[in-house]
């Protein structure tokens, strides 16, 4: 009874909280607290961008709150599953949650969570105005008002950077270097990722407007002080080759080093052991490759990875392979050696391998019929009538 | 925190269907398979090839072609031929064709570089791919065509522009193109 009227009460606070800003705001906490006090929370706040829907629908004593509850669950739930509470990772809190709660439901957003409140309450804006009701910042009644302060702020740099620039054609002609900051390694901030940074949400003709005036700046001769702010709004790519993984060698009873690897390509698959003997011969299913493979091609590709690191003689090869036709058995092949050889290699030598393309699963398969056409992509004979 | 492409790596297909698409993610660079150029030290790069270098390391990499490798009788030029010359997905037989025909092109030079003179053998060309190459410039285009956009409603003009014939591709040239040097 209580909780319903509170819930009414609560909602007829929602429809009027937004206008009046603070005045109910603690009755209006009250009800939220009364309604939330889980230690799961649901998807409903899983929404997209919730934090620009508004001002602060959770004020700062309730978000602590949340958060000191969700250590204390997380300590009780360390001690159900009779684990240590110190050292309990929200691995470990995701992997006891789907224990104890199991669920069969097919979206994932949809089972049970306990997350820490940061990940689930979106970061929110403060409320813009004072007491007397007057915003604080100057651009408030844009609408937008951290994306124009941004773009604000970036059209006075461009500015300065041209007085400056003027100034110094004025003193005599400066020889064009390249560019001074380099592009290469990081990519610009896609619009969700702005849109988190501002804290509001801004339509794609006012991010390619951002993005237009900061390729503006950065075509300007002087912006190298201004590197710090463009690289804010730029993330660093990770380096591909980190990716890799690559396994630690093995021996043998006789210490001889091997490594084994498996490949695909198209339906074929393959397993293969490549060993550091010095002899150079490769077994393929048992038989010999040269009668394995009669054509040259295929060959050629089996060969690859050991004449691009110029290790020809050097490894003896057992593969195992099935499925598919004879080029996708070599294409398969060639994949599982490089990806053996990776162990014997340095790591200049396996970014080399993946530039080459050697260590890419090649994804081509091939595309299916549609219907009303002869084939994947043959139509059927057109005739005039 | 460096940005994640885990979702690029998967096999693509583009939400709108174009009639060239491959299953490839356009993020997806092209390999280069020559080993001599990763050999190369650092201070023999000019700057073009030090910012390709830093691309590569952050972009990922389709895989090599089946016809593709790092031995030295590779020849983009060549496997191209092949593939023109394929009917019905043979490769075996059109590149068994190209084979004997290059072989036959030795064992000719290399008849008449016996029969040659002493003067006169340094001027015949035994390497069948050198021939190949040359015959395949003597038989490039000099003068491409490039359609001009005006305004109007008058069809386009189709003017003939002098274009060096090592640029010319195999297709037709359509669209706008700089007024290059011109080459006679």
């Amino acid at each position: 009874m209580a909780a319903s009227t509170g819930r009414t009460v609560g909602s007829i606070l929602l429809k009027c909280g937004t206008r009046c800003g603070s005045l109910n705001k603690t009755s209006y906490n009250f009800t939220r607290q009364v309604l939330s006090r889980q230690l799961c929370v649901s998807s409903a706040l899983h929404r997209k961008n919730l934090a620009a829907a508004g001002p602060e629908k959770f004020s700062e004593e309730f978000i602590k709150k949340q958060v000191e509850e969700y250590n204390i669950g997380k300590r009780h739930l360390a001690n159900i599953m009779g684990e240590d509470p110190e050292t309990f990772t929200q691995q470990d809190i995701d992997r006891s949650i789907a224990y104890l709660f199991p669920s069969g439901l097919f979206d994932k957003r949809a089972r049970p969570l306990m997350k820490h409140p940061d990940e689930i309450f979106p970061k929110q804006q403060a409320v813009q105005w004072g007491a007397d009701g007057r915003p604080f910042h100057f651009l408030f009644y844009t609408g937008k008002q951290s994306y124009y302060s941004l773009m604000h702020d970036t059209v006075a740099k461009v500015l300065a950077a041209e007085k400056q620039q003027v100034l110094l054609l004025s003193e005599g002609p400066v020889p064009q270097d390249t560019k001074p900051i380099s592009l290469v390694g990081s990519r610009w901030l896609l619009k969700e990722e702005l849109e988190e940074l501002l804290v509001e949400t801004i339509s794609d003709h006012d991010y390619a407007r951002f993005i237009q005036l900061m390729e503006r700046l950065l075509s300007l001769p002087n912006c190298l002080s201004e590197k710090d702010f463009v690289q804010r709004y730029r993330k660093q790519l990770e380096i591909q080759s980190s990716k890799q993984q690559v396994a630690p060698l093995q021996y043998d009873e006789n210490g001889v080093a091997y490594s084994t690897a498996d490949g695909r390509r198209k339906t074929a698959t393959c397993t293969v052991l490549l060993r550091d003997c010095g002899s150079g011969s490769i077994s393929i299913n048992g038989r010999d490759y040269l009668h394995y493979f009669p054509v040259l091609q295929d060959r050629e590709q089996l060969m690859f990875p050991f004449h691009f690191l110029d290790m020809l003689g050097r490894f003896d090869g057992q593969c195992t392979v099935g499925g598919g036709g004879r080029s996708s058995q070599a294409g398969a092949l060639r994949l599982a050696i490089s990806r053996a050889m990776l162990s014997f290699l340095s790591e200049g030598q396996v970014e080399s391998m993946r530039q080459a393309g050697l260590l890419t699963p090649d994804p081509r398969v091939k595309e299916r019929k549609k219907p009303g056409q002869e084939g994947a992509r043959r139509k059927f004979t057109w005739k005039k009538r | 925190m460096a940005a994640s492409i885990t979702g690029l790596l998967k096999p693509w297909t583009p939400r709108l269907f174009l009639v060239r698409w491959s299953r490839y993610n356009p993020y997806y660079l092209e390999p280069e398979p020559r080993k001599e150029l990763y050999n190369m030290p650092e201070t023999e790069l000019t700057t073009e090839q030090k910012e390709e270098r830093e691309l590569k390391a952050v972009r990922p990499i389709k895989a090599t072609t089946n016809s593709t490798t790092s031995s030295v009788f590779n020849d983009p030029v060549l496997s191209k031929f092949v593939n023109m010359m394929m009917r019905d997905g043979e490769k075996i037989l059109a590149r068994g064709i190209l084979t004997q025909t290059l072989e036959s092109l030795k064992r000719k030079q290399v008849e008449k570089y016996h029969k040659a003179p002493q003067g006169k053998k340094a001027e015949i060309e035994c390497n069948p791919y050198a021939i190949f190459h040359q015959a395949l410039e003597n038989c490039m285009p000099v003068i491409g065509l490039a359609s001009i956009q005006k305004g109007g409603a008058r069809p386009p003009d189709r003017q003939p522009k002098a274009i060096p014939s090592h640029e010319v591709d195999d297709h037709r040239v359509s669209g706008q193109q700089e007024q290059t040097h011109p080459h006679v």
